[in-house]
């Protein structure tokens, strides 16, 4: 019965062989984007178009109060941060994120930076600058350099080339400031190879830290010839469905030296009863130096104890003190403190290098800055539950405040006070008719990825939506050019 | 040349666009979001509902 139809090659069996071969081809081209054969894709999302032939790979903006829609044909970005995910048909090595704004943002919030979320269980994100004002419009009397992607600018005409200044900032003897870089150089995005030497050293002697502290925290030691040896006690909440695995990483110059790891059987989520767990990380051979270590843990697991062989050590970042039950003091060396009350039983004043701030609203992020001139500012907090973030370091001991950091070009960053050279890692934007055009690079081997979606952060440090002043970062497109493993390095194993 | 009729067409076209619907939703079902974010199923579904609402109505 077939036969003939197909032999005769009718007009009815011309068309629908036709139909058959259109629907092969699409079939074949869904199939060749879901491979991505060449390792390059690119994906654009561009918000002065409204009308759109599928729901496409760039996800929109969230939070939606961060977020204004109504008030212009484009998004605009309204407070920090703002968060989007972007649907891959595969995993890539390598994205190039253009970002496409007008920028409506007064001084205050110089910075806009760029992130994908590298690890899911203490939410951080690995952040690339998109724009700073600070540098953009920097004027130092001395020559600037640039090499390499780099830029130096100094005070005056020290260096003329970046491998001068590298060497003498190994041996910190950089020569505007022998012997004090920390004090006069202050980088960006970029963290050069500086030995920092620790001033005062004494014995070291056993610590307990006996504040509870929930979530994932960081700390620097300072070790000199002697062995580390950290106990930690936790306590899994139970609050929530995910399992909480517990891990402490030692590290020194981004190398990983040693890593201890619970995972966990998730027996009771979210059944409110709570587990107890403890973890030992111990290294006898470290040489003098500074170490970096990871406390990676979920919220939902509270840091019971710490017993550390070394009383040199600070927090970095952040600390989340939690059912502390009485009055704290603890310790930075930075002039602006954010703070976030976790619990509506957590507002209080807060008194911070001698200043009071009210924090009178939970879950919002409050900022205060003091102009004081001590190097260590006191915090005193009346109840704990407070998430307590800067730019600087943390400690309970007051004599025990180190920041082996160099100065960073933040929203806060005043030219001044001793800063003979600015170092980073950063390429002015491009402007066009109004419109800036800002890129960033990031390494997405390994970052993590959910439902087939990497995730990505616009962060405008200070930017706030209830402050009730009109600045706001107005986006007309995103551009995210992946690149990855061909289909033959896949298939014979190369490439990453 | 033979002449389809303009029903032969219809006809043809309804089948070509059911055919490609359910294929490309057995796609999107084995490789989620692969066709959606090129292409919203509902324009061909819509193409497939005309194209049949107008062989009913012919019959």
């Amino acid at each position: 019965m077939f036969l003939p139809f197909i032999t005769k090659k009718s007009a009815l069996f011309r068309l629908r062989a036709s139909g058959i071969v259109i629907i092969f081809l699409i079939v074949l081209a869904i199939l060749f984007f879901k491979v991505v054969p060449g390792g390059q894709i690119s994906y654009t999302k561009n918000y002065s178009q409204w009308l759109h032939s599928g729901k496409g790979f760039i996800y929109n903006f969230s939070p939606a109060e961060r977020v204004d829609i109504k008030s212009g044909r484009l998004s605009r970005l309204i407070g920090d941060p703002v968060y989007f995910s972007v649907f891959t048909p595969r995993t890539f090595s390598k994205v190039k994120l253009t970002v496409k704004y007008k920028s409506h943002l007064s001084s205050s919030t110089p910075l806009i930076e760029a992130g994908v979320l590298a690890d899911g269980l203490v939410w951080r994100y690995d952040l690339q600058p998109l724009d700073n004002k600070i540098l953009d419009d920097l004027k130092l009397p001395g020559r600037r350099l640039e090499e390499q992607g780099l830029t130096l600018w100094q005070e005056g005409n020290d260096y003329n080339n970046l491998e001068d200044f590298f060497a003498d900032l190994k041996t910190n003897n950089l020569e505007a400031c022998p012997g004090s870089t920390a004090s006069c150089l202050a980088v960006y995005n970029y963290n050069p190879d500086f030995n920092f030497q620790f001033k005062g050293l004494k014995d070291s002697l056993p610590t307990l830290v006996d504040i509870p502290l929930r979530g994932a925290h960081t700390l620097f030691f300072y070790v000199n010839n002697e062995p580390l040896r950290l106990e930690l006690k936790f306590v899994d909440l139970n609050q929530d469905k995910a399992a909480d695995p517990l891990a402490i990483i030692l590290s020194k110059d981004g190398k990983v030296i040693q890593q201890a790891d619970l995972a966990d059987e998730n027996l009771n989520p979210a059944s409110g009863q709570e587990e107890y767990k403890s973890l030992i990380l111990e290294e006898r051979t470290l040489s003098p130096g500074l170490y970096k270590v990871e406390i990676k843990i979920s919220d939902d697991t509270v840091i019971k104890s710490l017993q550390s062989s070394l009383d040199r050590f600070v927090f970095v970042g952040r600390v989340w003190p939690v059912s502390v039950a009485r009055s704290l003091n603890i310790y930075t060396d930075s002039n602006y403190l954010q703070a976030k009350a976790f619990a509506p039983a957590s507002v209080q004043d807060i008194n911070f290098g001698g200043q009071t701030f009210s924090l009178d609203e939970p879950y919002k992020q409050f900022n205060f800055q003091v102009d004081g001139n001590s190097l260590i500012k006191e915090i005193r907090l009346s109840k704990d539950d407070v998430i307590l973030e800067s730019g600087g370091v943390f400690s309970f001991n007051k004599n025990m405040v180190f920041n082996p950091s160099l100065l960073k070009v933040n929203q806060f960053f005043k030219l001044g006070a001793g800063v003979k050279y600015i170092l980073s890692d950063y390429q002015e934007p491009s402007v066009h008719d109004g419109e800036t055009s800002a890129s960033a690079e990031f390494n997405l081997v390994g970052v993590y990825r959910e439902k087939g979606k990497y995730n990505f952060m616009i962060s405008i440090p200070g930017l706030k939506n209830d402050d009730q002043v009109d600045d706001y970062l107005e986006i007309s497109e995103i551009k995210m050019e992946f690149s990855g493993r061909t289909i033959w390095q896949k298939l014979l194993g190369r490439g990453k | 040349m033979e002449k389809l009729s303009d029903k032969i067409i219809v006809r043809e076209i309804f089948y070509f666009l059911f055919l490609l619907y359910l294929i490309l939703i057995f796609l999107e079902v084995i490789l989620p979001n692969i066709v959606l974010a090129y292409f919203n199923l509902n324009y061909l579904f819509l193409g497939t509902l005309i194209s049949g609402i107008y062989l009913l109505i012919k019959k």
